[in-house]
């Protein structure tokens, strides 16, 4: 069998291992379905610096990542779940029916009423709410 | 580099209006059309004014709609860049200029349109577009103040609409 990064160590006392000072804490023990996955060398490297930074086994390693990247995963789907329906509203805004008999304002009419408040044509302070 | 459209030229683009053959030959030549945000802003904000005559809008809040949607308007976000250049230039210029000549409307909106134009002028310099507008003048002293804030930048330019 050819060695993987995920593979765990071997649990043969080595002189070596005898010697370390203290012990990796256990990792959590997780409820939920088994699995077996293949995971890329590049990907089990990342896996491989976080575990040993975080001083963890593999699996929980794995599953912290895997995690991080769910909630963010979450987040982008919340937050464009909600932009899409409130685009969908704000749409809504324009896209309103209008009456047979609504007639339409004349070219100057349209550009006074877009630029009346630059150029001062109407008090806000009257018909604002 | 492309021009963005200030409120005084993109609110003149429907019908026979003055700067309605520069959104026809746009749209004749496939050229985009950018409206920063803000621009969009005022146009909706105008329409929809209560002093307005509410009916008869419609068509024409429909057809800027259109407008706004349609494949070849960009609308040039206000942005983190464009956020924070306009806090610098507010800060800086809060004021309209006034250059000895009495501003049209109460000091209020006159200092609401000023916001609005260093928005319009933050979102057409960090989104990579020059600026398209009938007061040049005033848009030249906001391309003067982000020269002065961000010398090695490519300055903003700033084009003279009047026909």
């Amino acid at each position: 069998m050819v060695a993987s990064l995920l593979m765990a160590p071997s649990r043969r006392r080595t002189a070596r291992s005898a010697a370390r000072p203290t012990r990796r804490p256990r990792a959590p023990r997780r409820v939920g379905a088994r699995t077996t996955l293949r995971v890329p060398d590049d990907l089990a490297e990342a896996v491989a610096r976080y575990a040993e930074e975080h001083r963890t086994s593999m699996n929980d390693a794995l599953i912290r990542l895997a995690y991080d990247g769910a909630h963010r995963y979450d987040y982008e789907y919340t937050v464009e779940e909600l932009a899409a329906e409130r685009g969908a509203a704000i749409n809504r805004l324009i896209d309103r029916e209008i009456p047979p008999d609504a007639g339409d304002l004349t070219d100057e009419e349209t550009t006074r009423a877009i630029l009346g408040f630059r150029l001062g044509l109407y008090d806000e302070e009257i018909y604002g709410a | 580099m492309p021009d963005a459209w200030d409120t005084s030229v993109a609110s003149q683009v429907h019908g026979r209006s003055r700067h309605a053959p520069l959104l026809a030959a746009h749209w004749r030549d496939g050229i985009p059309v950018a409206l920063p945000a803000p621009t969009i802003q005022e146009i909706i904000r105008g329409l929809t004014s209560p002093a307005v005559h509410r009916p008869r809008v419609y068509p024409k809040l429909r057809w800027f709609g259109h407008l706004f949607r349609d494949p070849l308007t960009i609308v040039v976000p206000f942005n983190r860049g464009a956020a924070e250049l306009s806090g610098h230039l507010l800060a800086r210029m809060p004021h309209p200029p006034t250059r000895n000549h009495r501003r049209a409307g109460t000091r209020a909106q006159q200092r609401a349109a000023w916001a609005l134009d260093v928005q319009i002028a933050a979102c057409a310099f960090a989104g990579g577009y020059g600026v398209l507008t009938e007061t040049v003048k005033d848009f030249g002293l906001l391309r003067d103040a982000i020269a002065e804030l961000l010398p090695d930048a490519t300055p903003l330019a700033v084009s003279d609409a009047q026909i």
